[in-house]
């Protein structure tokens, strides 16, 4: 009965996370001449299947750190993945030599930096913290 | 961790990045008779040997990767677990070089990974299993884990859809606890995978060529050769006999098909191998696969698996008592027992029911607790995926084993 309840207080708990969030949004440079992609390919690119931003642009993730909640936010809503098995994907592309998880940087304000000064860069920050160095991605499904 | 470096590689002054895996894990069998282990090389492990065993999992890997600029990565890890000699004796797991020419394609050249199934990759790296450990009626239809040799790789992005193809050539040799070894020849290894999202379909076909080495074996096919050059049924039957326990460049084929689906907290994972071997070994047509279903509720994950392996069982030429003096009937007798009882030591027919709960308590580590109940089928005599055997151990037993784990990599 505790291990129940101890399962069910946790899954309550994740809930709660979801409701609290605010709204992630996919940026990349402002001169970028990318101005929408699909969810999937977004995917792809933040699980190392995918190395071009578009056409001949070679791509750039960038992550937010572990346990943020915009890193939460970007996984469960844009690639639809669990943090969990995001993590379980990266140690299995690590061990066999076959990529590298993407850059991770601190806080909203180093995604932007990143991603302004870099064309392929491609990031995700809350909402609120858009401003004229980046442009948010139009996301299709 | 697992940061990625942030400065760009310098030519020929490498970034280096240290990552590193492990487990550590306690086994408990109520099989007495017989070991349960956690691969088929470790001479011994739960059950008969020890109560609580904790060599079947427990294992430490380090793995340094040295990122030189234009795409060259050189990358080498290092493993210590359980071995044949009953020593944790650290061993290169694999050390190669890695070229992309292009970002979609990769040629590597060196030590490098076996991979005849979708986990074999990963094998030793239980955090990024569901499971305490892959399930062996499948995973030890080929125990080989690496091999020296090249390969290649191409990946395809198609709108949502990943196509990944890859060939790959070497040679290996590994030795077993009671002495014998096997000497992989030529090892061909194809494979297709499809990643759609969060479900991945795979197809693979494995050729090894291979010599099969032991003592046991020697003695039989020398045992055999008395009879040879018999002009009648015999000799033909002894040389068609010595052919399948000499194992002079045997051919064993995988088919392999595998599929994991993870929509939201649903996980499902399947996998189904064919094996066809030709009359230059003793080892018999197999077929194995597993099924595995698991939900996440937060940090929790209960799964329940299913496994199993299957051989149809060789037929081997009989040797004929007729017309022959006491003494050598007798020994023809147990020249037919012995290719009989070494035929059905290698015709595996095990089935496993397990249940388990992975726990992510936190970034990088988990716990897992999982209970397997084993059984191999009665009237067949191999002991299934179970080792060093006492000689009560017969074909209908079962095992209840009991394993807790707590994996971490870095």
């Amino acid at each position: 009965m505790k291990l129940i309840s101890c399962l069910a207080a946790s899954v309550m708990l994740s809930q709660m996370v979801h409701s609290a969030s605010a709204e992630v949004v996919v940026v990349v440079a402002a001169d970028s001449p990318v101005n929408s992609l699909s969810k999937s390919h977004i995917a792809n690119i933040f699980l190392g299947r995918n190395n071009y931003l578009d056409g001949r642009i070679r791509v750039t993730p960038v992550d937010q750190p572990e346990g943020s909640q915009a890193r939460q936010e970007f996984y469960e809503n844009v690639v639809n993945w669990n943090p969990a098995s995001v993590k379980a994907h990266w140690s299995k592309m690590i061990f066999t030599g076959r990529g590298k998880p993407p850059r991770q940087v601190a806080s909203d304000t180093a995604v932007k930096a990143l991603v302004a000064s870099s064309p392929g860069a491609i990031g995700y920050i809350d909402a609120a913290s858009v401003d004229s160095s980046v442009k948010v991605l139009k996301l299709a499904q | 961790m697992l940061l990625s470096p942030v400065i760009a590689a310098q030519p020929w002054s490498p970034d280096y990045t240290l990552h590193g895996f492990g487990t550590l894990g306690a086994v408990h069998s109520t099989q007495d008779d017989a070991d349960f282990s956690g691969n088929l090389f470790q001479p011994n492990g739960a059950g008969k040997t020890r109560d609580i065993s904790t060599s079947v999992d427990s294992k430490v890997g380090l793995q340094l990767d040295a990122d030189f600029a234009n795409d060259i990565t050189v990358i080498a890890q290092v493993v210590s677990e359980y071995q044949y000699d009953g020593s944790y004796s650290p061993e290169v797991e694999w050390a190669f070089v890695q070229y992309h020419p292009l970002p979609e394609l990769s040629l590597r050249a060196g030590r490098i990974v076996t991979a005849p199934f979708m986990e074999s990759q990963t094998r030793l790296v239980s955090y990024s299993q569901t499971w305490v450990r892959l399930p062996n009626e499948l995973y030890s239809l080929n125990p080989i884990t690496h091999k020296q040799g090249f390969d290649a790789r191409y990946q395809i992005p198609q709108g949502h859809l990943t196509h990944t193809v890859s060939a790959s050539w070497g040679t290996t040799k590994e030795n077993f606890a009671n002495g014998a070894n096997v000497k992989a020849r030529d090892l061909w290894e194809f494979e297709y995978r499809l990643d759609i999202a969060a479900t991945t379909f795979r197809l693979a076909y494995s050729n090894i060529n291979f010599d099969l080495n032991s003592t046991e074996l020697s003695a039989l096919a020398t045992g055999l050769s008395a009879f040879k050059d018999d002009p009648g049924s015999n000799g033909a039957a002894a040389r068609d006999n010595i052919r399948l326990i000499r194992n002079r460049g045997g051919t064993y084929e995988i088919f392999a098909a595998g599929l994991q689906h993870q929509p939201n907290n649903w996980l499902l994972r399947s996998e189904l191998a064919v094996v066809r071997t030709d009359d230059r070994t003793f080892i018999s047509d197999t077929h194995a696969w597993y099924l595995t279903v698991g939900r996440r509720l937060g940090a929790f994950t209960p799964y329940l698996s299913v496994a199993q392996v299957k051989a149809d069982r060789r037929d081997e030429a009989q040797l004929s008592t007729e017309g022959l003096s006491p003494e050598e009937a007798e020994q023809v007798n147990q020249l037919n027992q012995g290719v009989a009882l070494t035929i059905d030591s290698f015709t595996f027919d095990q089935r496993s029911f397990g249940v388990g709960l992975r726990w992510d308590y936190a970034p990088g580590l988990a716990l897992k607790l999982q209970f397997d109940h084993v059984e191999s089928k009665d009237g067949a005599r191999n002991i299934g995926r179970f080792v060093n055997p006492t000689g009560d151990f017969s074909a209908g037993n079962s095992a209840n084993v009991i394993s807790l784990s707590m994996d971490f990599v870095f």
